[in-house]
């Protein structure tokens, strides 16, 4: 199990590469856009979709990173109650509802790309597959972390 | 349906399953239950939820937070505030709230506030002889001003799922912010005449002038952020943009306190901290769709109507709605799944609706400052190091006072909406 945490983790320095890139490649787009608009008088027609749309892969990114340490927002004022056993196995059912809805994101994000690969964008001309893509990597992604955090807590708890 | 909805919802709220999955997938298993829609609209709902350029304000607003609290500006800000208030009893007090206030005009975010103010003030105060609970009550309450004074992530959440303009509720958020940092001040005073809190030395016109102008660069944020906004110079989106900028250049050439090496981590917990926020946003998107179709806007209006058709009862109801709601469930995730529910009765019933959001961002601020989930309170526990049932006792002056200024925000559509109304909206 620990080679599959390590393997998770492992991929997870890409992803926060690539949420990184997506963020800074963001910045600089809107950087160009207000320049552009403003000190050459030519608004960008693509730039704000395509910030659109590297702002939908980046969301995908930082949630997956941020099911993998438990970060993602629930109420948990109920299950705090209850004792630290309990707790546990209900933290691994959570988990793996988590993964039930990613692994039908998963599904139809697959079919949603196949299916408006004719499509273009407005902007960029670009196949609507490119923006759509980010919903089945998304998906594969955060499964993959929903796996590792099942994986810490299974074996018992806290790894930091 | 909507039985099969609610009962999923409510299931998967009460084991724990975080807000995003919970609204993605009891609107999944009620979709399945009635069989009629494609799940294929489901995967592109969540993706066309997000696919807004006014929401991608939100990362930037955080990134450019994150950036000033590691880029030195809070500390000069913090500094600042000193020589100004520190002289008066309970000094240190007033100068988290004013320190919060200037914070609170740069950032977008409550937790962001207090995490700055906190880690700073809340050991000076306690070094100097104020109460440990006291010192985090004042922290958690003042920094609730974070999303009250623009710029507000929740705000660009209600604007957005209510089509109600960013600017004009950013505008109208400045008044109940400043009138609730000087109510605060004026209690922290008198808690701190009556225990007999420290004083600080009195700073000289020359130190304070030096502060001054270490802080300059930092004090002019709002107003570039505001003055583009509403002088139509940058939609929000770009302004927040121009903040990330902005903040980069003084933090790594100003003030030389961004290290490049840091940068990596700056930009990985932003990117995570919005998509945490937005990824609640994407899957209401398909719970927004599930609702429609039921007519549940519409049952809820009518509801409403069954019980009032009278706005002062109906404001009345909806605080205490959302006080509850607040106490028990995040900011952002309350504004994503109320908004649009009640905003459209509020607005039939006669309520501006940029009024109306400054009295949910408001309500649903102290939230943040009441327990069993608050994040304030957890962070600045945490700082403190003291329980969350120690803190509750030194929150009940501050409650009192927040909840009296709500109903006055709720009641006196003045306070917030003269600024937009005058520059002419």
């Amino acid at each position: 199990m620990n080679t599959i945490l390590k393997s998770i983790d492992g991929i997870n320095k890409l992803v926060k590469i690539l949420l990184t890139f997506s963020l800074i490649v963001m910045t600089i787009i809107m950087i160009l856009q207000v320049f552009s608009r403003f000190i050459l008088n030519v608004p960008l027609p693509w730039s704000e979709e395509a910030t659109r749309y590297l702002g939908i892969y980046a969301v995908f990114f930082g949630a997956a990173l941020a099911i993998r340490h438990n970060e993602l927002i629930s109420v948990e004022a109920i299950p705090d109650l209850l004792p630290k056993t309990v707790q546990r196995v209900l933290k691994m059912i959570v988990l793996v509802i988590c993964i039930v809805f990613f692994a039908i994101l998963l599904k139809y994000g697959i079919d949603l790309v196949s299916k408006v690969s004719i499509q273009k964008s407005p902007a960029l001309q670009i196949s609507m597959s490119i923006p759509y893509f980010s919903i089945p990597l998304g998906a594969f992604l955060l499964i993959l972390n929903a796996i590792a955090a099942l994986i810490v807590v299974f074996k018992g708890g806290d790894e930091e | 349906m909507s039985a099969v909805l609610m009962g999923s919802l409510g299931i998967l709220f009460i084991i724990g399953v975080p807000v995003a999955v919970t609204l993605g997938l009891a609107s999944v298993i009620a979709l399945m239950y009635g069989g009629d829609v494609s799940l294929l609209a489901v995967a592109q709902r969540i993706f066309t939820s997000i696919d807004s350029f006014s929401l991608m304000a939100i990362p930037f607003f955080i990134l450019a937070g994150k950036l000033m609290e590691t880029g030195g500006i809070s500390k000069r800000l913090i500094a600042f505030a000193n020589t100004l208030t520190g002289h008066h009893t309970g000094g240190l007090a007033i100068v988290t709230v004013i320190a919060s206030m200037f914070f609170a005009a740069i950032s977008g975010s409550s937790a962001a506030t207090v995490a700055a103010v906190g880690s700073i003030l809340i050991p000076s105060m306690i070094n100097r002889g104020y109460h440990k609970n006291f010192a985090g009550a004042v922290t958690s309450i003042s920094g609730e001003l974070g999303i009250i004074i623009p710029p507000s992530v929740p705000m660009i959440l209600y604007g957005v799922s209510t089509n109600t303009s960013i600017g004009d509720l950013f505008m109208a958020g400045i008044t109940p912010g400043i009138v609730i940092g000087l109510s605060l001040i004026i209690l922290v005073y008198v808690i701190a005449k009556k225990r007999g809190y420290a004083k600080e030395k009195k700073a000289t016109a020359t130190e304070t002038w030096k502060a001054f102008k270490d802080a300059i660069l930092a004090l002019l944020m709002p107003i570039i952020i505001l003055g583009g906004i509403y002088g139509g110079v940058f939609t929000p989106t770009e302004a927040a943009v121009v903040a990330v900028l902005y903040a980069f250049i003084i933090g790594a050439f100003v003030y030389r306190e961004i290290k490049f090496d840091k940068i990596f981590n700056i930009f990985v917990s932003s990117g995570v901290t919005s998509a945490i926020v937005l990824f609640i946003i994407a899957n209401a998107g398909i719970f927004g769709l599930v609702l429609s179709r039921e007519g549940i806007p519409q049952m809820v209006a009518n509801f409403f109507g069954t019980v009032t058709d009278n706005p002062i009862i109906f404001l009345l109801l909806v605080n205490l709605l959302l006080i509850i709601v607040g106490m028990f469930m995040e900011t952002s995730a309350s504004v994503i799944i109320l908004a649009p529910l009640l905003t459209p009765v509020a607005v039939a019933m006669g309520i501006d609706p940029v009024h109306f959001g400054i009295i949910m961002i408001v309500n649903l601020a102290l939230g943040m400052c009441t327990p069993p989930l608050g994040v304030n309170l957890f962070i600045s526990c945490q700082i403190a190091g003291i329980k969350l049932t120690d803190i509750t006792k030194a929150l009940l002056p501050f409650y009192a006072v927040l909840i009296t200024l709500l109903l006055l925000f709720s009641y006196v559509p003045f306070i917030s909406m003269w600024l937009p109304n005058l520059l002419g909206r």
